[in-house]
């Protein structure tokens, strides 16, 4: 008898715990796959693109890599290339082409079975660094390690609307290694991932500006550099990364309200965006 | 404008002026009140049975009507109570204070404590008032009475999610309530997350919520106004009452602490979840820690006669949710003791009081005076403190994370009431509050015997700001048939060297068609000056409250409806329906994925601002008193939203947009001693936003790592299932010597429905993508034990 109100103890938890979820059925509007396009460009770069699709948010399937794809690029409206499938779903430059700063660019995609796809953008001119200092103990973080400071500055273009995204590199020997960064710059949001800073010039528009970036001083310790890369990206760019980063915050929190991603794909999804890098060496 | 303004003031004044001119004319007035408590009672009826005119007691008992000298016949009554016939030879003013006794064979089956003024006659609409008596003998999650509840389910106000005390009044938002408690604001209304309400209905007199055709009095909000009145206090013998629920307990007493002079109220609840499991976490950790989560109220008024014209009333709330964490840890290593202390605290909680005066000028000019305070905190504490003690000394290091926000009002207002003739019911008034909203800010301190303290606030300072309001209405019966209110709301703001202000014209209007049925009709502008920016869809304390700034305009709405309105049954039931028609603009709400705790970003960078409008119909069946009371109300309605940023700026409609929504409350008295009650609502789903693709794609700054993108389609356009929930509850009460006690059982969610409380993707039993929904509350049991004395 103990025994059986035992179990009748847990059975009857365990249907209150079930019982709590459950699969629902919901009409999702009818969805054919589409390309999806990942192309970043910048003049220091060969072309190369990857191509793949989408699937409806129920299908069971595997995401796949489209092999035999029509990709071209076009250079103010001119087709420059035809980027030929390498591996797993990657399309390059098979005569080694890059593009040029301050140009318009746009990528056809066409493949059996799918829907032509078209997107355009640019690559803004690359904003210089005018100068740039370090120092090494510039205070301590919250777990009182020694806190370095990068100062950068540079003049931003007026009469336009420009965005940056701000990267930190140790050099050692010959390989660059990301540096992890925090920034108490008011143009920077304070969640930013900490990689890779994206701001606009809302705050100092047409100004020259000096910003300021703080990480371990354990790397700037010894001979490796510090090496700053200022990009200088499109809108595009700027929008696809800043909502990527929220939709990834945002994905698992089933009461908050999701976050689209920024998408400038025509009858498709994904992102071509350009930019173009400026760096100097610490 | 100004110039206007002022003219409609001057026009506003003379007529005053020309109604207390009329000659031969004398007043009865005084208060109506229970004959047993000496409560007073609000919205009763009185009246003259030959001319075929009366009016109500205001919301402190008083009433006056002024009549050509003659012998007149009044006639005072009020639901549940025996009614009271006086002649009066009408030649002079008269003041006549009256106490009613409860109606006798009806006392123990009875609802007792609402008005006898049949809905027809009144000119306003959209005005719903449930007895507090009702509101306890409905159905409560865990047994636990909830006001807020109760009003959700009436039409035209919706819920919001399961378990939601917010309320959603004619597709506005939950911070468009005017919420008065006593006359002061309260701006968070929920206990844990929303599941319980922050009233407690053992202090509460009455409840009235207005969801449109807004009378001048009323302002500073767009969609509705509650207005909770506390109970006094016994004037003529100390009583209580009190319960023992599942999660909270709680007790009231009252008395007079001089009798028929000066009263008290006391009411107190508190959850005791904390005190339960409090032993068992120190048990689990061996002592070293501690933690919970509780809440409570507590409500407390005095009130005091010094005269027959004179009478104060001081009252306060205090509310408070508190999760709390603790640990400390010590270990001692090569001689030298380690010590380590962890705290944590994260609450929320309302403060609010009223200091009132009510004065009888004349008898036909009543006043009242009002200072009142409100505060809303919400703060996060956590603490961090390491000791190192060794024979070379002692080390300390303490890391203290502080964040706080906020809202507080410090408010001045005077009323007056003046009632000319049975024609005229005449508000007028002003109002002033100074707020200070504190919009998130971080502390962190560092203190360390190490090195030297650092003590940061990040955050943007408070804003302080400046309301008032002027207003003037007049309740004209024009005759038989046509009856208006017809007023002016004039309101403005002072925030940053900036003002902005709102003439906003009120008018309502009741035209008798035939007998019984009445056509009622209203329009109204109001103007809301501050925002409340959420970033969930649950009512979560971090909700931030925000003045409308130099840079954030105010809130402005316009509503009409039309409706007609009728007693049915031998007046035993009362029929309404309503259709309304409401633009909102200047809502606010977070930019794409922009949260509270993003300080550094002042929050005015965050928003998008956009509009909203939203149309329905509304049934509404009520009968008030006898053995079976209770209501069925049905509404049809859309709303939606427009942000320029939001869904690519196309319309979509609001989260809560429901198009249907009904409930059914009955109440039954079988006999003195049993009680039943049910109440069976349905909901259409919520609006949701679904992602109907995914993709893979990757960043620069990771070229190797792909991610998973959801492709999400316009925003809100997919529905949750359906909601729909049956409660069922009953009394047994017991007269004993001491008093009464009552056993109430209780059942949430009768038919165990699983209601939708979020959606998310995952996979079913075969491994299959699938779409899956969370519930929340199942088949739920409640026991409480009550009781009086």
């Amino acid at each position: 008898m103990q025994n059986f109100k035992k179990h009748l103890l847990i059975a009857l938890t365990l249907v209150i715990i079930i019982g709590c979820e459950i699969v629902v059925d919901i009409d999702m509007p009818p969805y054919s796959p589409q390309i999806v396009a990942n192309c970043f460009f910048n003049p220091d770069s060969i072309w190369s693109a990857h191509i793949s699709n989408s699937l409806a948010s129920l299908d069971n399937g595997n995401i796949k890599d489209i092999e035999s794809a029509v990709v071209l690029v076009f250079e103010n409206n001119i087709a420059i290339d035809t980027l030929q499938h390498t591996s797993f779903g990657t399309y390059r430059s098979l005569g080694n082409k890059k593009p040029s700063a301050g140009k318009s660019y746009s990528l056809t995609v066409s493949a059996d079975g799918y829907e032509a796809i078209y997107a355009s953008d640019i690559i803004p001119q690359a904003v210089q660094i005018t100068s740039a200092s370090i120092q090494d103990s510039a205070g301590t973080d919250e777990n009182n390690n020694i806190i370095a400071e990068v100062s950068i500055n540079f003049n931003d273009p007026t009469g336009q609307e420009n965005f940056y995204e701000l990267e930190l590199y140790q050099n050692y020997i010959t390989d660059n290694n990301k540096i992890w960064f925090t920034s108490l710059d008011p143009s920077i949001e304070q969640d930013f991932n900490g990689e890779s800073a994206l701001f606009n010039d809302v705050l100092f528009n047409g100004k020259s500006y000096q910003l300021k970036i703080n990480f371990d001083s354990y790397y700037a310790q010894g001979s490796s550099k510090i090496i700053v890369y200022l990009k200088s990206v499109s809108k595009p760019y700027y929008l696809y990364n800043k909502t990527v980063i929220l939709h990834q915050q945002n994905q698992n929190n089933p009461f908050a309200e999701p976050v689209q991603v920024y998408n400038n794909i025509e009858n498709g999804l994904g992102i071509f965006a350009g930019f173009s890098v400026d760096t100097i060496g610490l | 404008m100004i110039k206007c303004i002022f003219g409609i003031f001057v026009c506003l004044f003379w007529l005053l002026v020309s109604f207390t001119s009329t000659a031969q004319k004398f007043t009865v007035s005084g208060y109506l009140e229970d004959a047993e408590s000496g409560e007073k009672l609000i919205g009763a009826h009185i009246y003259e049975t030959r001319l075929l005119k009366g009016t109500t007691t205001n919301l402190y008992g008083f009433y006056s009507l002024t009549f050509p000298s003659d012998t007149i016949n009044l006639t005072f009554s009020y639901i549940g109570y025996q009614t009271f016939t006086k002649q009066i030879i009408l030649d002079k003013d008269f003041r006549i204070n009256i106490s009613l006794s409860s109606s006798i064979e009806l006392e123990a089956v009875e609802i007792v404590g609402e008005r006898l003024d049949p809905i027809e006659e009144r000119s306003q609409m959209s005005v719903i008032e449930i007895p507090v008596a009702q509101v306890k003998l409905i159905p409560a999650l865990l047994g636990e009475v909830d006001v807020l509840k109760a009003l959700q389910l009436l039409p035209g106000v919706q819920s919001g999610g399961e378990g939601s005390s917010g309320l959603y009044v004619r597709g506005g938002g939950p911070d468009q309530n005017l919420i008065l408690l006593d006359g002061a604001p309260v701006y968070n209304v929920s206990h844990l997350f929303g599941f319980f309400s922050v009233f407690n209905a053992d202090a509460i007199k009455n409840i009235q919520l207005t969801k449109g055709g807004f009378p001048a009095r009323y302002g500073g909000r767009l969609s509705s106004v509650l207005e909770i009145n506390m109970k006094e206090g016994n004037m003529k013998k100390i009583t209580g009452e009190g319960s023992i629920g599942l999660i909270a307990s709680r007790l009231t007493i009252e008395g007079p602490i001089k009798k028929d002079k000066t009263s008290f109220i006391v009411s107190g609840r508190r959850t005791y979840i904390d005190l339960l499991i409090r032993p068992l976490i120190k048990a689990a950790s061996q002592g070293a820690g501690v933690g919970g989560y509780y809440f409570y109220d507590i409500n407390a008024k005095v009130n005091h006669i010094f005269s027959d014209k004179d009478r104060i009333y001081f009252s306060v709330y205090a509310g408070d949710d508190r999760f709390f964490a603790k640990a400390s840890d010590s270990w001692l290593n090569s001689g030298t003791t380690y010590e380590s202390n962890i705290e944590f605290n994260l609450g929320w909680g309302n403060i609010t009081s009223a200091l009132r005066w009510n004065h009888i000028i004349n008898s036909k000019l009543f006043s009242n005076v009002a200072v009142t305070y409100s505060k809303y905190k919400f703060y996060v504490n956590a603490i961090n403190e390491n000791i190192e003690k060794s024979s070379s000394g002692t080390t300390k290091e303490s890391y203290n994370l502080k964040h706080f926000s906020g809202v507080r009002d410090w408010s001045g207002k005077i009323d007056f009431d003046f009632l000319p003739s049975p024609d005229h019911y005449i508000k007028f008034g002003a109002s002033g509050i100074y707020h200070t909203f504190n919009t998130g800010a971080i502390q962190f301190k560092i203190e360390s015997t190490n090195f030297t303290t650092l003590d940061t606030t990040l955050g943007i300072e408070p804003i302080n700001a400046g309301e008032f309001a002027l207003y003037f209405e007049d309740d004209i019966r024009f005759n038989a048939r046509l009856k208006a209110n017809l007023g002016v709301h004039l309101s403005g703001f002072l925030v940053n060297e900036q003002f902005y202000y709102s003439l906003q014209p009120r008018l309502s209007l009741r035209y008798f068609l035939t007998d019984e049925w009445a056509v009622k009709g209203s329009y109204a502008i109001m103007n809301q000056y501050i925002h409340l920016l959420s970033n969930s869809g649950i009512d979560l304390p971090t909700d931030l409250w925000v003045p409308t700034t130099d840079v954030v305009k105010p809130q402005r709405s316009q509503q009409v409806a039309a409706g007609v309105a009728r007693s049915i049954f031998d007046n035993k039931y009362e029929l309404s329906i309503e259709a309304y028609y409401k633009t909102m603009n200047n809502l606010i709400e977070y930019s794409a994925g922009a949260n509270f705790l993003d300080v550094n970003a002042d929050w005015q960078q965050k928003i998008e601002v956009g509009k909203g409008w939203s149309y329905g119909a509304e049934l509404f069946i009520q009968k008030k008193s006898g053995k079976t009371t209770g209501w069925l109300g049905y509404t049809l309605s859309w709303s939606n939203r427009q942000f320029e940023n939001l869904n690519f700026g196309k319309s979509y409609p609001y989260k809560y947009d429901r198009r249907h929504d009904v409930s059914i409350v009955i109440s039954h008295k079988i006999n003195e001693n049993i009680d039943l009650s049910a109440t069976w609502v349905y909901g259409t789903g919520n609006a949701i936003t679904l992602p109907i693709a995914r993709y893979l794609t990757n960043n620069l700054s990771n070229s190797f790592y792909w991610r998973e993108i959801q492709y999400y389609g316009e925003k809100n356009s997919f529905r949750m299932r359906a909601y729909h929930r049956l409660d069922f509850g009953i009394n047994f009460h017991k007269k004993k010597k001491w008093g009464e006690r009552t056993w109430s059982i209780g059942v949430y969610n009768m038919y165990n429905r699983k209601n939708p409380y979020f959606l998310y993707f995952g996979n079913d039993n075969t491994g299959n993508r699938a779409l899956k929904q969370v519930s929340l509350f199942p088949f739920l049991p409640s026991v409480s034990y009550g009781f009086k004395f």
